[in-house]
């Protein structure tokens, strides 16, 4: 029978797991959890009647509330949809095979919560951006691109984009230094993701202890009123997503 | 999202709505390739590889202006051929129905392709 695993913690956490092999916890979606536990650890576990595993959005935002609330008990490692093994068994060998990579993990964010932090431009200032690189850029074009030909003309519109480019990821870079220097005070564990689109800004990723949550808005919201142009957005507490991937055996 | 996720947010809720979409466009940056649709999927693929080749001659041209180390002949020479592959790109993007938001592939961690 298949077994879907959502998360891995440390046994100490679940009261009577270690001792009984299998327990239960009600996840509040009508998916009844068994506890499965090899020496110092405990996955969570339903199991299902077939093979199939659908791939409905549906189905991923169930399996990914359901992590959600087992991360608001407990610290966990956060398994991705799709993690399913064959039997309790196997589930017994996963934690054996892993077990340095998982305590490690869970170490890492024991007593810890992830948070997203973006900030984009406001639409107004976006436009106000675009308008202030484009007068500075066409002020002192190259020399070699003067001549007004229609190659020239093609390769001094590149240009000017170009220039307006390396000016938007030298200024996000200047935010992003500003951001990362405002988080320190709390925490060091921050992740910065590529920005991919032009209004993205900073999109970042932390880590910080349970308990600083209002330690946090109180800095964002300070944040916030030094960049006004700017909309910041926090969300979360959101299990440790990105700060417990690790490569299973 | 749930709303007890949203911790703070300043701006229109519209703006911050939008720009999310932007960061997680959905399906639109899947090679969806089926029995039934293969020739636009590759096609989808090819032109995405294309469209970042041709990119990173973009960038290494504009390295070289800054360099200033291409003569008149050059100049003309490298616009010219830049443009008529910016062109053929338009061409074949239209021939496959594909516009610049298909051509980018999501890469994970990574961030987007393009």
């Amino acid at each position: 029978m298949p077994v879907i695993v959502y998360a891995i913690l440390d046994s100490k956490q679940v009261i009577d797991a270690s001792s009984h092999g299998i327990s239960s916890f009600s996840s509040g979606s009508g998916v009844e959890l068994e506890f499965v536990s090899a020496s110092t650890l405990t996955a969570m576990v339903s199991s299902q009647s077939d093979n199939t595993l659908s791939n409905s959005r549906q189905e991923v935002l169930a399996y990914a509330g359901i992590v959600d609330t087992i991360s608001k008990k407990y610290s966990i490692l956060p398994m991705r949809y799709g993690s399913v093994v064959a039997s309790y068994a196997d589930v017994t060998a996963l934690l054996e095979k892993n077990s340095e990579l998982f305590v490690n993990a869970l170490n890492k964010v024991m007593n810890k919560e992830e948070y997203s932090l973006r900030l984009f431009f406001s639409h107004q200032h976006q436009d106000d951006f675009v308008h202030e690189q484009n007068v500075d850029i066409t002020r002192s074009p190259p020399e070699i691109l003067l001549g007004n030909t229609e190659n020239k003309n093609y390769l001094l519109k590149k240009y000017q984009q170009h220039i307006a480019e390396e000016k938007r990821i030298n200024y996000i870079k200047t935010i992003q230094l500003a951001v990362a220097k405002y988080l320190v005070n709390v925490t060091e564990i921050v992740d910065f993701k590529k920005t991919t689109t032009f209004g993205c800004i900073v999109d970042a990723v932390l880590l910080i202890d349970k308990g600083r949550k209002n330690e946090l808005l109180e800095l964002v919201a300070a944040m916030q009123s030094i960049y006004p142009e700017h909309n910041v957005i926090l969300t979360g507490p959101w299990p440790p997503y990105t700060f417990a991937q690790i490569k299973l055996e | 999202m749930e709303e007890d996720k949203i911790l703070f947010y300043a701006g229109s809720a519209n703006e911050i709505i939008e720009e999310l979409e932007k960061i997680n466009p959905g399906d639109q940056t899947r090679i969806n390739a089926t029995p039934e649709n293969v020739e636009s999927g590759l096609a989808k693929l090819v032109l995405t590889l294309i469209e970042l080749i041709r990119k990173l001659m973009e960038k290494q041209a504009m390295r070289r202006i800054e360099g200033n180390s291409l003569t008149e002949d050059q100049i003309e020479h490298l616009g010219e051929t830049l443009m008529k592959l910016e062109y053929k790109m338009e061409e074949l993007k239209k021939i496959f129905n594909l516009t610049d938001k298909d051509l980018n592939l999501n890469l994970g961690p990574l961030g987007d392709l393009l």
